[in-house]
């Protein structure tokens, strides 16, 4: 069965094939959760409830990018989380053994078949991004999550955060030319395929 | 920090990174960056910037947010896209017909019943008489004063008569106020039904037909019209006088039509009974084909009314039953 299909039968109360749906989008939906919200648990919360949200709104999925629906879904509900905590600020948690001591790298970002060092290099890399995220106005790190980590074209963008084409090509420059200074120095450590990729683009 | 290239470029940088420019844009933009430094290094920065977001890896679920028969959530109901307009549009509906109903839609047809009912009582009893010792000292103070008026309104009227209703109406307009807004419609009832109710042969003997009647009756709301704003007493808003919702007005009515009724049987000698009788065949049918088509019209917005409120319920009804089934 293709996503169509897929869809097709969730819609027609089909469990099996919404949760078919759910092991090919959670991963990025998490991802979405997680860089709007900087943190693991939060995130978890909101994809979970994104799924039953998707699953209880299906019927008002009217064609298009379904990633796209969902990760709307996902952001609404980030916002929610994000406005709750201006209400009731609290000191955001890094992520802890039972010792109590900080993770160096959580299960979310374990790759099995990375090298120890390299994955040391990367779970800096990844907090230092996740920084420089977390210092973004939120309309510009979603728009900038969407296109630059989960890969979204502009219009899926768009249907995504429900904005015109035009506001998401100018918010993703302008988040981009805001990351710059944040981002300037770990261009360094960037592992050399990406480095090597300078040379393939415009 | 300010850019230092515009905003307009900076979108245009940022486009062409992602290779959305057309080829012409993608040529300008080429060509400018061969000239322009600030625009060369500011494509170098958003470059870096961008790749390093690109490095990083999409975060792997820590678990499986599959959804079990435990934590299947209500569905909504497929109807509810449809219908979650249906309170709108019932509150629309509803809004409809009670601005119809205050804002006097319908009320022309509504009052013209017991404006007909009065006017033709005031005509059979205007011939018949009673006596002014029955009425309240103030109610025949009230009717003198209207008395010395009647004269020249009753002339009024009568020259009146000729045109149509509204122009009746018309007539004493410098002494109207915002009261009487409801009185032209009870007038011109009044005016067209009187000639229907048959009218005895005067008491005095001197052959006061229908059609002089009335324009008793006419010139009797005239005259109230005319008093209501100079009169302290009896101060009855032209709208209630016109409706018989006061006894004193009642009186006011029939001691100034009794009154009238005299000073008309008298002028009525000069009036061609033949010409008046005339005015009255000729009426008649008008009179009755415009009646029944008054009566069509109003059951016909009274069953739009109705209906327009069942479908209201209806959708009201649907969007509750909906809304707590989704609840569930």
């Amino acid at each position: 069965m293709d996503e169509t299909e897929l869809i097709h039968a969730a819609r027609q109360g089909d469990i099996d094939a919404f949760n078919r749906l759910v092991l090919l989008y959670q991963d990025m939906v998490f991802t979405q959760a997680l860089r709007m919200l900087g943190e693991a648990a939060p995130a978890e919360d909101v994809a979970q409830e994104a799924f039953l949200s998707a699953y209880r709104n299906l019927v008002y999925y009217r064609g298009g990018s379904f990633r796209a629906w969902l990760l709307r879904i996902a952001s609404n509900l980030c916002y929610d989380e994000l406005r709750r905590r201006k209400r009731r600020p609290t000191v955001p948690l890094e992520p802890q053994d039972e010792a109590g001591e900080e993770i160096e790298n959580p299960h979310w970002s374990i790759d099995p078949g990375e090298l120890p060092e390299d994955r040391l290099e990367r779970a800096e890399l990844e907090r230092a991004i996740q920084r420089c995220l977390d210092n973004l106005p939120e309309d510009f790190r979603q728009v900038v999550v969407l296109i630059d980590l989960q890969g979204l074209d502009y219009s899926e963008a768009a249907q995504a955060m429900r904005k015109p084409l035009g506001t998401i090509k100018s918010r993703l420059a302008r988040a981009r030319f805001r990351l710059r200074e944040c981002l300037e120095g770990l261009w360094e450590l960037l592992p050399d395929e990406f480095r090597l990729e300078r040379e393939r683009m415009p | 920090m300010k850019p230092p290239v515009s905003n307009r470029d900076l979108v245009l940088l940022s486009q062409y990174l992602d290779q959305q420019l057309n080829p012409a844009q993608r040529a300008r933009l080429e060509a400018r960056l061969s000239q322009e430094a600030d625009l060369r290094e500011t494509l170098e920065t958003l470059r870096k910037t961008r790749m390093v977001l690109r490095s990083m890896p999409r975060a792997r679920a820590p678990r499986n947010f599959t959804l079990t028969e435990q934590r299947i959530p209500a569905r909504v109901s497929p109807l509810v896209p449809y219908l979650s307009w249906a309170s709108a549009v019932a509150t629309l509906l509803l809004a409809l017909i009670l601005m119809g109903d205050w804002l006097g839609f319908w009320l022309p047809a509504r009052q013209a019943a017991p404006a007909v009912s009065y006017s033709q009582e005031i005509a059979v009893e205007t011939p018949a008489g009673q006596p002014q010792a029955l009425m309240e000292p103030s109610v025949r103070a009230t009717s003198t004063e209207l008395a010395t008026l009647t004269d020249e309104n009753t002339a009024r009227s009568l020259e009146v008569q000729q045109d149509a209703p509204t122009e009746v109406v018309s007539a004493p307009a410098p002494a109207e106020s915002a009261q009487m807004k409801e009185a032209p419609q009870a007038e011109a009832e009044a005016f067209k039904s009187a000639p229907a109710v048959t009218m005895p042969e005067s008491t005095v003997g001197l052959g006061v037909s229908p059609v002089i009647s009335g324009t008793e009756t006419m010139t009797t709301t005239t005259i109230l019209e005319m008093e209501a704003p100079v009169e302290p007493t009896p101060a009855t808003p032209l709208a209630q006088a016109v409706l018989p919702t006061s006894a004193a007005t009642e009186g006011a009515y029939e001691a100034e039509s009794q009154v009238k009724a005299e000073d008309q049987a008298l002028s009525a000698v000069s009036t061609p009974p033949a010409l008046a009788g005339e005015e009255t065949l000729a009426e008649a049918p008008v009179q009755e084909t415009s009646d029944l088509q008054g009566s069509i019209g109003r059951w016909v917005l009274w069953i739009i009314e109705a209906l327009l409120l069942l479908v209201a319920l209806a959708a009201a009804l649907a969007a509750l039953i909906l809304r707590q089934k989704s609840a569930q």
